[in-house]
């Protein structure tokens, strides 16, 4: 299964992301951040490549001022 | 009847629901917060989060991620004070502060680093205004004043002074240890840069966490480092907020419970709840002014105030009065100065103290039916 992994600045603009994601019923999961991804915050949040609901996603995070990076990672 | 009047020191006793939600915590989920990345552990980071949303909700901060968690209110100020002075600056607080504040500015003085002007206030504990505006100088940083007095029970006009420190430029701290949750605070509309705040006094919440929450782009160096579970590859504290004053696992147990503190405040309302004690407090006072012998502290019945009262009883001891008063009535108060020896010099009560009944949300008219009963009777004894 192929997935976006969100990055963030800090955990709690990591956990501000997964209120206001949740707010918005997407589907997403908080995860450990995938080693391989330079990051400065030990969480991320991983969503569905084939999700539809995916572009959403980008526009809900930047309207609350998140910054973010998004990477491609296959998980089993 | 067992009566418990130490409010002011640490509330007692909690909401169910602190106990509840504090049990839940230690029983279902208890992880380190955003540590680990399970289940358990985003769980507890989530309710340290939303706790953070509902503190800057509460005293009206722009952001969440500036509600920084310490032990107390005498940590938050720690941290604020060492962390934002530097050598040369001066610093303006009043002469009803707590050794909370005294203390560490103190030693910064000590130390050569700062100059510290003291501000006189009246003797029913209210801060002399004029005198503030005049104590202004080119290297003033800072203005830190409490909110309410733990001993004379007066509220500060912290709007009022914030006003002159923005006019003057200079960053104003407010130290509510006392009224959080109490009364209602408003960072952006009061100009409070940095406001102090303690979880075990009106906030309803478990001893061991407080905190500190910043208005705005302030920069305050941290004087611990360590681990913080984020930037974990570096060997240099990070630089963000709350992160870089927060170094170490935080006091999630702690946390958990000030939320549902916070929450049984908003569910009855600040106000409601304020409008009770202050009924109570002034219900008792006029009740002790009808008392011969008894000598009333501070801040007037019917002013916007703290729920507290100060007092002592002709030629007996404060000491010996809350023993008597513990001991024969199962009424429990806290004597002598409070660790504010300055703020008992103002009101002309240093160095022996005063006795002060701090009442709460949880008091009932019978027990300061009951508390007077016994003051009457001490006093009868004494006779």
């Amino acid at each position: 299964m192929f997935y976006k992994i969100f990055i963030f600045e800090s955990s709690h603009k990591v956990l501000k992301a997964d209120k206001v994601l949740t707010e918005n019923k997407i589907k997403f999961d908080v995860i450990p951040t995938p080693k391989e991804f330079s990051s400065d915050c030990g969480l991320s949040i991983r969503i569905k490549e084939s999700d539809a609901e995916l572009l959403k996603v980008e526009a809900i995070l930047e309207k609350n001022d998140l910054n973010f990076k998004v990477h491609n990672k296959e998980m089993k | 009847m067992i009566a418990y009047f130490d409010n002011s020191t640490t509330s007692f006793p909690k909401p169910q629901e602190v106990i509840t939600a504090i049990s839940d915590l230690l029983t279902n989920y208890n992880a380190s917060p955003g540590r680990s990345g399970h289940q358990f552990s985003v769980r507890a980071a989530r309710e340290v989060f939303d706790t953070r949303e509902i503190i800057a909700q509460l005293f009206n901060a722009p952001s969440s991620d500036k509600v920084i968690f310490a032990a107390n209110a005498t940590h938050a100020l720690n941290l604020a004070f060492k962390g934002l002075l530097k050598k040369g600056d001066h610093v303006i607080i009043s002469k009803m502060e707590h050794n909370s504040v005294l203390r560490p500015l103190r030693h910064l003085e000590e130390q050569g680093l700062i100059e510290i002007s003291l501000v006189n206030c009246s003797v029913e504990g209210q801060i002399n205004i004029d005198e503030l505006k005049k104590s202004f100088k080119p290297n003033t940083k800072l203005v830190a004043t409490l909110h309410g007095s733990n001993v004379a029970g007066t509220l500060f006009p912290v709007k009022e002074i914030g006003e002159i420190c923005k006019r003057n430029n200079v960053l104003y701290l407010v130290d509510a240890a006392q009224s959080a949750g109490f009364t209602p605070i408003d960072m952006q509309n009061d100009n409070i840069d940095l406001l102090v705040f303690t979880g075990h006094k009106k906030m309803l919440g478990p001893t061991g966490i407080g905190g500190l929450v910043i208005n705005g782009d302030i920069k305050i160096n941290t004087t611990i480092h360590g681990g913080t579970g984020s930037r974990s590859e570096n060997d240099l504290h990070p630089d963000f907020y709350p992160d870089c004053l927060e170094a170490g696992t935080i006091n999630t147990t702690g946390i958990i419970g000030l939320k549902a503190g916070i929450e049984y405040l908003l569910k009855n309302g600040i106000e409601n709840l304020k409008e009770y004690q202050l009924n109570l407090t002034r219900f008792f006072i006029n009740q002790l002014k009808g008392i011969e012998d008894v000598i009333l502290y501070g801040a007037v019945a019917n002013t916007d105030r703290l729920p507290l009262v100060t007092m002592n009883i002709k030629n007996i001891v404060p000491s010996d009065l809350a023993f008597l008063l513990d001991h024969d009535y199962n009424i429990m108060v806290r004597a002598g100065l409070h660790c504010s020896p300055l703020a008992h010099k103002t009101i002309g009560t240093f160095p022996q103290g005063a006795v002060r009944f701090g009442i709460g949300c949880f008091n009932t008219e019978e027990e300061i039916k009951y508390a007077i009963n016994a003051l009457k009777e001490i006093i009868f004894k004494h006779k």
